[in-house]
């Protein structure tokens, strides 16, 4: 998974319908897993009312699809959690 | 899978249904022996310690640590820790 900050909310009135169930929010990683990627922003579909300004941990790929109830959803990254603290050593 | 030592803890209240309970952990990345820069936040469920050397499992692979498949397709998680090293020859 990705850790990152919501730093804002993709608003879209004309969307796939079965995605009406999410909010989409603009996530900034911190850090990118394998294959590194040299995105500043990723799209993630949130269903846990994260806010501006909070971390937040995506999930990307199937398991995400499968948030939002099908796996045949046109979605790729999902939030997974809202961070409360990271501790770094 | 990747390979790298636990640097830190990521602290999480609000998670996906059938994630809570489940401790998160930053594991960076090495490759060929160097650190990359990369993180990759893992769902832990063998108690890692910071500073520990880990691998890390993704994909299916990650969702059938956390609850053996094949029916886990609804596990939002795309990676866990699946070994803690002890060392190497």
């Amino acid at each position: 998974m990705i850790l990152g900050r919501v730093v804002g909310f993709v608003w879209a009135t004309r969307k796939d319908e079965r995605l009406h169930a999410g909010k989409l929010l603009v996530v900034e990683p911190h850090g990118w897993y394998d294959p590194p990627q040299e995105l500043g922003h990723l799209v993630a579909v949130d269903t846990l009312d994260a806010g501006l300004g909070d971390d937040v941990v995506v999930c990307m790929g199937a398991p995400a699809r499968w948030r939002l109830g099908s796996v045949n959803l046109p979605v790729e990254a999902a939030v997974m959690a809202v961070v409360d603290r990271v501790e770094w050593a | 899978m990747i390979r790298g030592p636990v640097i830190g803890e990521v602290w999480t209240t609000r998670k996906a249904p059938g994630l809570s309970g489940r401790k998160l952990v930053l594991v960076a990345v090495r490759a060929d022996s160097q650190l990359t820069g990369r993180v990759v936040v893992a769902i832990d469920t063998l108690d890692a310690r910071t500073g520990e050397e880990v691998t890390v499992s993704f994909g299916s692979g990650a969702r059938n640590v956390i609850a053996p498949g094949p029916d886990n397709r609804e596990v939002l998680a795309d990676a866990a820790v699946s070994v803690l090293v002890d060392g190497e020859e």
